[in-house]
């Protein structure tokens, strides 16, 4: 049985750069495999930027696209659009 | 007929239509929040009322409860017809209990299904008749979130947004919010029950001016109409954009504009190019 698990970070940024600044956030926690709760009032996010992140260890896996506005409907919005996911491996006692 | 002290203004209209949500505290007497929570408590039936749908919202509660009561205070009143106009109809009710200990995780969320109305809107009042304390875990809302549009519970990834905020109040505070708001339940770490009486309604007819216009020429108006949520980013113009389309249904002013965008994009017409 492997000796690591993973903890994926969910970041997302105000632009789709990623030295701006992180909006929004969530980490997934395989090492606990303990849900996470969000903090409530005084949220504040783990790093500052994507890159920040990388910094500290954490490796890029999935980046969202940039995508075009449909001409019929150009001021939708919907979810969050610049979205990155992050996962480090971290060792476990076996 | 209301007299018109107890209707919104346009600056709170503004604020509205920026946030998605009103929010006021000590808007209902403590004691009619104790009769309410005894009502809530003994057992308010919040499924089965299908058959209520779509029905005036005057004829809901039963005479002599204390949610009749409170929902008729003219202060209640004013809000509801200031937003949705006169005679608004009940799309329904819940009773939300969370147990000492109640634990949520992911749960973030907009209401029903993907909604495609461009304009007007429902809206959705939630009423505390106790006093929510931080660590009972009291309704997370995220401001300014009302004009995405998303699948109902597919952003429950989302743990954290930058300015979100969570519920901490007296009882009698009420939060009038528009209906795709993202909301969420928090974990009641307490030891006591937490109460959250929820009402969906529905506009009757158009919503345009139906509160106190006095001040509608105040140039403060627009300057809260561009005030921008933390976690807005690049999308804050979008966003400025989708005010200026609700601020023209509400104010029947096919010419207002923010920053000049919705003026310039409709250039195409005046030119004969669409």
């Amino acid at each position: 049985m492997s000796s690591k698990r993973q903890k994926v970070l969910f970041l997302y940024s105000s632009y789709s750069d990623f030295t701006s600044k992180i909006i929004a956030w969530s980490l997934y926690d395989g090492v606990t495999g303990k849900p996470t709760e969000a903090f409530g009032v005084e949220a504040e996010p783990p790093y500052k930027t994507v890159l920040e992140a990388m910094h500290d260890g954490w490796r890029v896996i999935q980046v969202s696209p940039l995508q075009d506005k449909p001409l019929e409907d150009p001021h939708q919005v919907s979810y969050l659009k610049y979205e990155t996911i992050l996962e480090r491996l971290e060792d476990i006692d076996a | 007929m209301l007299d018109k002290q107890y209707l919104l203004n346009t600056k709170q209209m503004a604020q509205f239509v920026a946030g998605g949500y009103l929010r006021f505290d000590d808007l209902v007497p403590r004691e009619l929040c104790k009769a309410a929570h005894k009502y809530i408590d003994e057992g308010l039936t919040h499924q089965g009322t299908e058959d209520l749908t779509g029905t005036s919202f005057a004829e809901v509660h039963p005479p002599n409860s204390p949610l009749k009561e409170i929902f008729e205070l003219p202060n209640v009143r004013g809000v509801i017809e200031s937003l949705l106009g006169p005679n608004p109809e009940f799309d329904h009710h819940y009773a939300h209990k969370t147990k000492p200990g109640q634990f949520f995780s992911d749960d973030l969320h907009q209401d029903a299904q993907y909604d495609s109305r461009q304009t007007h809107f429902d809206i959705q009042i939630s009423f505390f008749p106790q006093d929510v304390t931080e660590e009972m875990g009291g309704t997370l809302i995220v401001p300014g979130s009302h004009f995405r549009r998303v699948h109902e519970s597919a952003l429950r990834r989302y743990q954290n947004i930058i300015g979100q905020i969570q519920t901490v109040c007296e009882a009698g505070c009420m939060i009038f919010w528009h209906h795709n708001l993202w909301h969420s339940a928090r974990s009641n770490k307490s030891d006591r029950t937490r109460y959250m009486y929820k009402l969906r309604l529905n506009p009757k007819g158009s919503q345009t001016l139906c509160w106190n216009t006095d001040d509608i020429d105040d140039p403060k108006i627009k300057k809260i109409l561009k005030r921008r949520q933390p976690w807005f980013g690049e999308e804050a113009r979008v966003e400025f954009i989708n005010r200026a389309k609700l601020w023209r249904y509400l104010t029947g002013n096919p010419d207002f504009d923010i920053d000049y965008y919705l003026t310039r994009d409709s250039m195409d017409n005046r030119v004969g190019a669409r």
